[in-house]
């Protein structure tokens, strides 16, 4: 974690996630809602067609906070904020940027923003990592 | 395929619901990995980032998004058809593992309009029985449809 300056910038290519994944996901996770696995209810609402979930388009934020922090500290002292402003389709492939915006001694703060093939934002946010974990 | 669920007006603010029991076997977690893919990660220069070398823990903690599962969420507010997930905001305590007994407390934090829209606050803690340690703590922001 020491080594992160600010304006260090990571970056990770998120392949699109199909509508199999997407359904298998909303199975285990309880996002099994029908704008998110049922196309033909999807496609008469508002979104025209199914959306994935955003805490599945989110998912990949994690193992990324604990390759750059730790995972121990990342699972002891971590907090991440997370806004979604878009959607993203069965297929769609986003990418995850990670940027530093302070790194003291205390914590580590990093804005997040997972955007679409064209650029636009998706979801944004702000990880901070505490440099020990919180007293109880 | 419209689904039943609570209307907005029948939401309590400040409502605690029944504890939820999570339990993570090797097969949902091979699940939850089927469903979140990524490429490397990447640095400034380039370079694949491997790691923090310092840390490589004996146990594997589960992924924060497997722990914050929306079932515990719609097993405290049944939710009709076009609920929204507008915000996450998380905060990591504890490392959870595979097989360990886990408790979710979900709490109906808030609920307000803006902007013409509804919204639905939930807070959501994840203990682990064994000791009663919080693993994490979510406040989950939902767009309610009606």
């Amino acid at each position: 974690m020491n080594a992160l300056r600010v304006g260090d910038r990571f970056v990770a290519e998120i392949p699109g996630i199909s509508q199999a994944q997407v359904n298998l996901f909303g199975a285990l996770m309880g996002t099994d809602g029908p704008i998110h696995t049922d196309p033909e209810f999807a496609r008469s609402t508002w979104f025209k067609g199914t959306v994935v979930p955003g805490i599945l388009v989110a998912a990949p934020i994690s193992d990324m906070m604990a390759s750059l922090v730790g995972a121990d500290r990342w699972n002891r002292a971590g907090k991440l904020e997370i806004k979604f402003v878009s959607f993203t389709r069965p297929g769609d492939e986003v990418s995850v940027s990670v940027e530093v915006t302070e790194a003291a001694a205390e914590a580590v703060h990093m804005r997040i923003v997972i955007a679409n093939r064209s650029e636009v934002a998706v979801a944004v946010g702000e990880a901070v990592v505490a440099d020990r974990p919180q007293d109880p | 395929m419209e689904t039943n669920g609570l209307l907005f007006d029948e939401i309590d603010e400040g409502s605690v619901c029944p504890p939820f029991e999570l339990y993570v076997d090797e097969q949902e977690l091979a699940a939850f990995h089927r469903c979140v893919v990524s490429g490397p990660l990447r640095g400034p220069d380039g370079a694949v980032v491997n790691g923090a070398s310092a840390d490589r823990p004996e146990r594997i903690p589960l992924p924060l998004f497997l722990l914050g599962t929306f079932r515990a969420t719609k097993a405290a507010i049944p939710m009709p058809s076009g609920v929204v997930h507008a915000r996450e905001k998380i905060e990591l305590l504890a490392p959870a593992y595979l097989h360990e007994r886990l408790r979710v407390q979900v709490r109906v934090k808030a609920k307000f309009r803006k902007h013409d829209k509804r919204f639905v606050v939930v807070d959501q803690t994840l203990e682990r029985v064994e000791d009663g340690t919080v693993v994490i703590q979510i406040e989950r922001t939902l767009l309610w449809p009606r």
